[in-house]
């Protein structure tokens, strides 16, 4: 009993040393698909957790370059708000002034980068209402004098909850709460005597400048596995052949003859551990693919952006410079 | 609202050509993109292979240090270079925009079907 495949070029097959068909058979003059059919091409939604900021999609029928350029602007193309720069009035706690500096700048702001202009080079740290954010963070850790309680010490800890956000000019009519995602992100820990009194200004900025402008915490895609069954397994070297994958991929059925039969349930979950090579006898039971125009997608937000937002404005990048490059062959092609 | 992209610091455009090829006439070009990378490269090549009179296309990163990206195009006598790499910017545009489109329609059938 073997499944029709409609074409074996779409797949590609993990063997035990290698893995095979990878190429996309691109190159010029080869049209397995031109222009594909647009109802060919799918995108649908799988799941959306945490309120938004976590989201499972997929990618039916995309060459891999389009799912590529999609992850790649997820990460480094798409504007965020962060902590620039830092002026240190005082700083008397163990952390060196750099590596609080460094610390703050991590700090995830729930600003929308939308509502931002970008800030131009060699102006003032202190900006305008338009294109800078200040935070205030001052903390002074103190004996604590109620004796009794169990904590020896007042704001020995801080956190983000201790950034106050001064808002310029309009600001404060135009946003809500534009402060860090997280109140519980332990920045530094004092002792009595120490503080901490700096001014934070915070700007739009991309990931490809630096890690800390990018929206995503991460977002990944795999292909969609495939397990294709070539030939019946029963009882014993079946639970061997179900153990070898995830859970939940493979499982046992009773047949006819009070026998156990592995079947493929899911191949989705699989983690494509090709740990069915470690049996000799299961090796040639089973043959491991994955389609090639299927993209399984996983993008988490850090929180300032739900990411069911934050894939549209990827592509809107790319509409962008696809832009750009067209007034310029048009203004260049006039000269 | 402000535009997605950052502002280009060095001013000029980003796209010019390699000196040089003028000489072979208008169907071989090597296009120097600054500040792009694979993510533009590699969906410009796919979207000129696309195209039945492009006999050539492909693209290359010189060095990883410096934020140029090559792009060489080949077409059949006849059908300029930069005809290919403008209808591939707009056939680009075009595909991202429905994939834009769909993405958006699937999120909203999505929330209108858990509510």
């Amino acid at each position: 009993m073997t499944e029709f495949s409609f074409s074996s070029k779409n797949k590609l097959t993990l063997k035990e040393f290698e893995i095979v068909n990878t190429s996309n058979y691109d190159f010029s003059g080869h049209f397995a698909d031109p222009h594909k059919q647009e109802n060919e091409l799918k995108v649908e939604i799988v799941k959306i957790e945490d309120d938004g900021m976590f989201l499972e999609f997929d990618m039916i029928g995309y060459d891999p370059s389009v799912a590529n350029a999609v992850r790649r602007l997820l990460l480094s193309d798409v504007p965020t708000m962060a902590i620039e720069k830092v002026h240190i009035y005082q700083n008397t706690s163990i952390m060196q002034d750099e590596v609080l500096a460094h610390r703050m700048g991590l700090i995830p702001l729930k600003a929308d980068p939308r509502l931002f202009k970008w800030k131009e080079e060699g102006t003032e740290d202190e900006g305008t209402e338009d294109d800078t954010l200040q935070f205030s963070l001052q903390v002074r850790c103190k004996h604590n004098p109620d004796k009794s309680s169990g904590d020896p010490y007042l704001d020995n800890k801080v956190f983000t909850k201790h950034l106050k956000w001064i808002p310029k000019g309009s600001q404060k009519d135009k946003l809500i709460n534009p402060g860090p995602v997280e109140d519980d992100i332990l920045i530094n820990k004092l002792r009595p005597g120490h503080e901490m009194d700096m001014k934070l200004f915070a700007v739009k900025g991309v990931g490809r400048d630096h890690a800390k402008f990018s929206p995503v915490a991460t977002a990944f895609y795999r292909l969609h596995p495939e397990i294709r069954i070539n030939r019946d397994v029963f009882d014993e070297s079946a639970i061997r052949l179900v153990k070898c994958f995830t859970p939940g991929v493979m499982q046992l059925e009773p047949t006819e003859d009070g026998r156990k039969k592995a079947k493929v349930l899911d191949a989705r979950n699989d983690m494509c551990s090709r740990n069915v090579f470690r049996h000799e006898d299961l090796k040639d039971a089973v043959t491991l693919e994955k389609r090639k125009d299927h993209f399984i997608f996983n993008v988490e937000s850090t929180g300032a952006i739900k990411s069911t937002e934050l894939v549209p404005m990827a592509i809107d990048v790319l509409l962008e410079k696809c832009e750009l490059y067209i007034n310029e062959i048009d203004s260049q092609s006039k000269e | 609202m402000s535009s997605l992209l950052p502002p280009d610091k060095d001013g000029g455009n980003r796209l010019s050509v390699l000196e040089g090829d003028t000489s072979s006439g208008e169907e071989c070009r090597t296009y120097v993109f600054r500040k792009e990378n694979h993510t533009l490269g590699n969906c410009l090549r796919t979207m000129l292979l696309k195209n039945p009179q492009v006999q050539f296309a492909g693209y290359t990163i010189p060095h990883p240090s410096e934020d140029v990206m090559h792009l060489r195009i080949q077409t059949v006598e006849g059908y300029p270079a930069q005809s290919a790499l403008r209808k591939a910017f707009v056939d680009l545009k075009t595909h991202a925009s429905q994939l834009k489109t769909k993405f958006v329609t699937a999120v909203d059938n999505f929330e209108k079907e858990g509510s």
